[in-house]
C-alpha cells in the first residue's frame, strides 16, 4: 500500500467514526435546500423564455454542486489534528512523500462528494429527474462534482497549513455562498441584469452548472465542459501545490 | 434603589461584558449577519423580478415583497454569537462566581440577550437601505423602519435561546454554531421569501405553523402596509412572547444545571 493510500484509509477510519460529519453534512443541507427551494421558486419555470422542461430540473445541478461545497474541510481538520497531535512528526521518521499524505486526504474529500451526488441523482430521477445523458452522464457528472469538491477542498488544505486554526479552516465554509448567489444556480441568464450577467458569466461556478446541465439534456456543450475542467486542474493545481509547500515547511521545522 | 441595582447590575455587567466582546470581534458580532441578506437582496431582486407575472405578490412586486423578509433574516443569519460565550462562561466558572451576587440564574443571561436583540441594528440598517436601492418600498417612512428593527430585534433575542440552551447543555462553544442551518429551514419555510398562496401544500402547511411567518407578515405590513394593523399587533405579540419563552426556557436549562453542580 501506498502512502497516499494508507492516508485515504485512515481518512476513511476517521470518516466512519463520524458519519454525520463526513457524509451527512454535504447531502443533508444539500437535499433540504435544493428540495425547499425548488418548491418555492417553481413558478420560475412559468416565465416564458425559461429553458427546461421543469425549474427542478434547473436546480438539480445547483444541488450536485452543493454537495461538492457544504461541509467542505472535513479532511482538512482531520489533517489539523494530525498535526497537533505530533503524528505529522511520527510521518517524518518514514521516507512519505508528503504531497502523497496531502493526496490520500484531498482524495477522500472526492469520494465524500460522489457519496452525496449520488443519492441526491438518485432522489432525483425517483422525482422525474430529465437525464438525457444516460449513465455515461450521470458518470460524467459525479466525476465533475468530485472534481471540484477536490479542487474545492484545495483552499481548506492550505488553511489548516499554514494557519493551524481550527476556527480559521471551518472558517472558509461559507465562502462559495457569495460565488453561488452570483452564477446560473437561481435562474437562466435572460432573468439577469446586464451586471449579473456579466459576473454570472466569468463565475466558475456558472462554468460547473452549466457543463452538468448540457451533460443531463444530453448534448453536452464541450466549451463549459472544458472551462469547468481546466478550473478545477487549475484550483487544485495551485492550492495543492502551495499547501505541499507549506506542508514540506512544517515538517522542516 | 438599591434593590433595583442588586437586580440590574449583573445582567448590565454581562451586558456591557458582551458588548466588549462584540466590539472587539465586531465582524461576526455586528456584520456577518448582514452580510447573506445583503446578498440575498442584491441577487434575488435582480433575478427574480419577472416572477411578478406568475405569482401574485399581495404587495403588487416581487422586491417589494422580499426586502422585509430579508431584514427579518438579519436576525436570523448568524443566530446565538453570544451563546460561544455563555459555553465558555459556564466552563470558566464565570457564571459560578456571577451566582453569588444574584438570587436567580435567569439574571445572569438577560445581558445576553439584550446584546442579541441590539447587534443586528447596524446589520438591519444595511440591508434596509440596500433593500430600497433595489426596488424595495417604505411608504411608511421612520416609524415603519423603527417597527421593523424592533421586531428583527425581538425576533434575534427569540431565536437567541435555541442556542443558548444548546450551549448550557453541551458547554461547548462549537455545538451551538451547528444549528445554524436550522435558520436556513425556519427563514424558507416562512413567507419571507414567496406568499403561502404560492407555495405546495406541505410548505404552507410548514409556513402557517412557523411564527416567523407572522413576524414576517408584521415586518411587512409595518413597512409597506398599515402600520396600526392587527397583523403588525400579532407580530409583535408573537416576537415578545417568543423572547418571554426563550428567556424563561433557558433560565430554567441554566438553574437546572447550576443546581446540579
Amino acid at each position: 500500500m501506498s502512502a497516499a493510500q494508507l492516508m485515504f484509509a485512515r481518512t476513511a477510519t476517521q470518516a466512519r467514526r463520524n458519519p454525520g460529519v463526513a457524509f451527512g453534512q454535504p447531502l443533508i443541507p444539500s437535499l433540504l435546500i435544493g428540495t425547499i427551494f425548488t418548491a418555492l421558486f417553481g413558478a420560475v419555470e412559468e416565465i416564458r423564455g425559461f429553458p427546461l422542461a421543469s425549474y427542478d430540473d434547473w436546480v438539480l445541478p445547483g444541488t450536485l454542486f452543493l454537495s461538492a461545497v457544504v461541509g467542505a474541510g472535513f479532511t482538512a481538520a482531520e489533517l489539523l489534528r494530525d498535526i497537533e497531535t505530533g503524528f505529522i512528526d511520527r510521518v517524518r521518521l518514514t521516507p512519505a512523500d508528503p504531497a502523497s499524505l496531502i493526496a490520500g486526504r484531498a482524495s477522500f474529500e472526492g469520494l465524500r462528494a460522489v457519496v452525496a451526488a449520488t443519492v441526491i441523482l438518485a432522489i432525483a430521477t425517483t422525482r422525474g429527474l430529465t437525464n438525457e445523458g444516460g449513465i455515461l452522464g450521470a458518470l460524467a457528472v459525479l466525476a465533475l462534482t468530485a472534481g471540484f469538491a477536490t479542487a474545492w477542498n484545495g483552499i481548506f488544505f492550505y488553511s489548516a497549513i499554514t494557519t493551524r486554526n481550527r476556527a480559521a479552516v471551518l472558517g472558509l465554509q461559507p465562502l462559495f455562498f457569495p460565488i453561488m448567489l452570483f452564477s446560473t444556480w437561481f435562474g437562466p441568464r435572460f432573468l439577469m441584469p446586464s451586471w449579473f450577467e456579466q459576473v454570472a458569466r466569468f463565475n466558475p461556478v456558472t462554468w460547473y452548472l452549466d457543463a452538468t446541465r448540457s451533460i443531463l439534456s444530453g448534448h453536452p456543450d464541450w466549451g463549459f465542459i472544458g472551462i469547468s475542467v481546466a478550473f478545477i486542474v487549475g484550483l487544485a493545481g495551485t492550492t495543492f501545490s502551495l499547501s505541499i509547500s507549506a506542508y514540506r515547511r512544517l515538517a522542516a521545522e | 434603589m438599591n434593590a433595583l441595582t442588586a437586580a440590574t447590575g449583573p445582567s448590565s455587567a454581562v451586558f456591557a461584558r458582551s458588548v466588549r466582546e462584540g466590539l472587539r470581534d465586531p465582524g461576526p458580532a455586528l456584520f456577518l449577519p448582514a452580510l447573506p441578506p445583503l446578498l440575498l437582496v442584491i441577487a434575488m431582486t435582480s433575478l427574480f423580478g419577472r416572477l411578478n407575472g406568475v405569482i401574485a405578490f399581495p404587495t403588487g412586486s416581487f422586491k417589494e415583497f422580499f426586502v422585509p423578509g430579508a431584514i427579518m433574516i438579519v436576525a436570523i443569519a448568524g443566530g446565538g454569537f453570544t451563546s460561544a460565550q455563555v459555553a465558555e462562561d459556564l466552563r470558566s466558572g464565570f457564571i459560578d462566581r456571577l451566582r453569588l451576587q444574584v438570587r436567580g440564574p435567569l439574571i445572569l443571561l438577560l445581558g445576553r440577550f439584550g446584546f442579541e436583540a441590539i447587534r443586528i441594528i447596524p446589520g438591519v440598517a444595511a440591508v434596509l437601505c440596500v433593500g430600497l436601492l433595489f426596488g424595495g418600498a417604505l411608504p411608511n417612512g421612520l416609524p415603519g423602519a423603527l417597527v421593523i428593527t424592533l421586531l428583527a430585534m425581538l425576533l434575534s433575542a427569540a431565536y437567541a435561546g435555541l442556542f443558548y440552551i444548546a450551549a448550557i447543555v453541551t458547554e461547548d462553544p462549537q455545538t451551538p454554531l451547528n444549528l445554524n442551518p436550522v435558520g436556513i429551514i425556519v427563514s424558507f419555510l416562512s413567507t419571507a421569501f414567496i406568499p403561502r398562496a404560492a407555495m405546495p401544500s406541505w410548505a404552507d402547511t410548514a409556513a402557517g405553523l412557523n411564527p416567523v411567518t407572522v413576524i414576517v407578515d408584521g415586518a411587512r405590513a409595518a413597512m409597506i402596509g398599515d402600520l396600526t394593523s392587527a397583523t403588525v399587533a400579532a407580530a409583535l405579540a408573537v416576537a415578545t412572547a417568543g423572547v418571554a419563552i426563550s428567556v424563561v426556557a433557558s433560565g430554567a436549562v441554566l438553574n437546572r444545571k447550576l443546581s446540579r453542580g
